[in-house]
């Protein structure tokens, strides 16, 4: 396992690391099974690898370079938000208001094709608060076999669908009716997973709901509050963070919690279908929670999310469409890559 | 093969019986020839991609306003095969 950061954008946002740096060789000792290596691309390191800018092409020819001394490594732990470690800014497949989608994917993969990612990559932002990094790298998952999903009302059927590996369809909440001031805190407390399909704006911190051409504003940053579980939002820009905090966006102040163990979002406009059967988002999704109640931990389970998404989707059609592509470069995860929500399956033994 | 109006026509009826909201929004139509993707069927461990396939692509798209009155893009794409017939419908979050 690689962690990685940039010393100066990381002390320009956080000031004082010290307490990062403490909190992050307490995680390595922690995680000795991931055999884990952390260093700062920008700074010599005891490998020889000479530091780079904070580039996002030189910063992934870095994580290749250190693959070369050390090996191929699974899982990829990007320290910071985009101004530490910068998103790719991908050409969009997709005619829409994006310039471009804002992706890990590169760092997720050994070579150009980096739709299909090997390595299991997730990110924690740094909310320019060294408190909330350290947060971030202390948390645990706490079984509570309860799930909870909010669905705009239009999506419900595809959303059942989605929710099915989690929970019972019919314990999914639809907006509307409900609404932010009918928003019931409790919904989202002791969960092993959050699931929302909602509207989603970067220009605004509220998620939308909608039935028809009425789009109320289903929930904001303040019902999230004693949150618990894995966060999965298929609403566009859900994971969109850039000049973000906790206060004007819903996937930080999830990460703030500290019950909430992860967040995977799409950091630009998302797409899905109305009905069933599940694509784009949906699927995506939901085998990112079949692979989470399969044991795998959350950064291996959006990966394998990713490589199952691109199979079926080559199955269906013969090959990826534009917003197939999209899909799978937009959505990112947020926390730590190893955390789990059940334990790892064995493999059965043939007496 | 350019697409013929009447099946635009059947395509918007379809789509307004289905999704009210996009009514009277005529859509951009455009054809794609979609390569063979060999390199991605290689990584996934996959048998021999399919040959050229052309597609179409139909994109209705409106502006909305949320309740607090922020602007949201709505767009909606239905993909069609090369028999015109629809394949896929997906719409923005």
């Amino acid at each position: 396992m690689l962690i990685l950061s940039g010393k100066e954008a990381l002390h320009e946002r956080i000031r004082d690391i010290r307490p990062l740096e403490k909190a992050l060789n307490e995680y390595v000792e922690s995680r000795k099974i991931y055999e884990p290596v952390f260093c700062y691309y920008d700074a010599p390191n005891e490998y020889g690898i000479e530091p780079v800018a904070r580039d996002a092409e030189a910063i992934r020819e870095y994580v290749s370079d250190f693959e070369k001394k050390l090996g191929d490594f699974d899982f990829l732990l990007l320290l910071g938000g985009d101004e530490v470690i910068p998103f790719f800014r991908l050409e969009n497949p997709c005619d829409d208001a994006d310039e471009s989608v804002l992706s890990d994917n590169p760092y997720a993969s050994r070579d150009d094709n980096y739709v299909i990612p090997e390595r299991a990559c997730s990110r924690i932002p740094d909310s320019g608060n060294s408190d909330f990094m350290v947060q971030q790298l202390n948390k645990v998952v706490s079984r509570h076999d309860k799930s909870f999903g909010l669905t705009a009302r239009v999506w419900q059927r595809s959303s059942e669908n989605v929710y099915r590996p989690i929970g019972e369809p019919e314990e999914l909440e639809c907006t509307p009716p409900v609404t932010k001031d009918k928003f019931d805190k409790a919904w989202l407390q002791k969960k092993d997973y959050l699931y929302f399909n909602v509207h989603g704006s970067k220009l605004s911190a509220n998620w939308y709901g909608q039935e028809g051409a009425s789009y109320p504003v289903a929930m904001g940053p303040e019902n999230v509050v004693g949150s618990a579980g894995i966060v999965a939002s298929e609403s566009c820009y859900g994971a969109y963070i850039i000049e973000k905090t906790q206060d004007n966006a819903i996937s930080m102040k999830f990460l703030a919690e500290p019950e909430v163990a992860g967040f995977c979002g799409s950091t630009t406009i998302a797409y899905g279908p109305a009905q069933p059967p599940s694509s784009e988002a949906d699927l995506l999704v939901k085998y990112f929670f079949e692979y989470l109640q399969q044991g795998h931990t959350l950064g291996e389970s959006l990966r394998n999310a990713k490589l199952d998404f691109a199979r079926k989707s080559l199955r269906r059609h013969g090959f990826l469409d534009d917003d197939d592509t999209k899909t799978l470069l937009q959505f990112v995860l947020y926390g730590d890559p190893t955390l789990r929500v059940r334990p790892p399956q064995k493999a059965g033994l043939i007496c | 093969m350019l697409i013929d109006p009447k099946h635009i026509e059947r395509i918007k009826e379809e789509i307004v019986a289905q999704y009210p909201e996009f009514k009277g929004v005529e859509p951009k139509v455009s054809e794609r020839t979609v390569k063979p993707q060999d390199a991605i069927y290689e990584k996934l461990d996959m048998g021999v991609p399919k040959q050229f396939k052309s597609i179409y692509r139909l994109k209705f798209e409106i502006t909305v306003r949320t309740a607090d009155e922020i602007p949201i893009e709505r767009i909606l794409l239905v993909t069609l095969d090369e028999n015109f017939d629809i394949i896929k419908i997906v719409e923005s979050k």
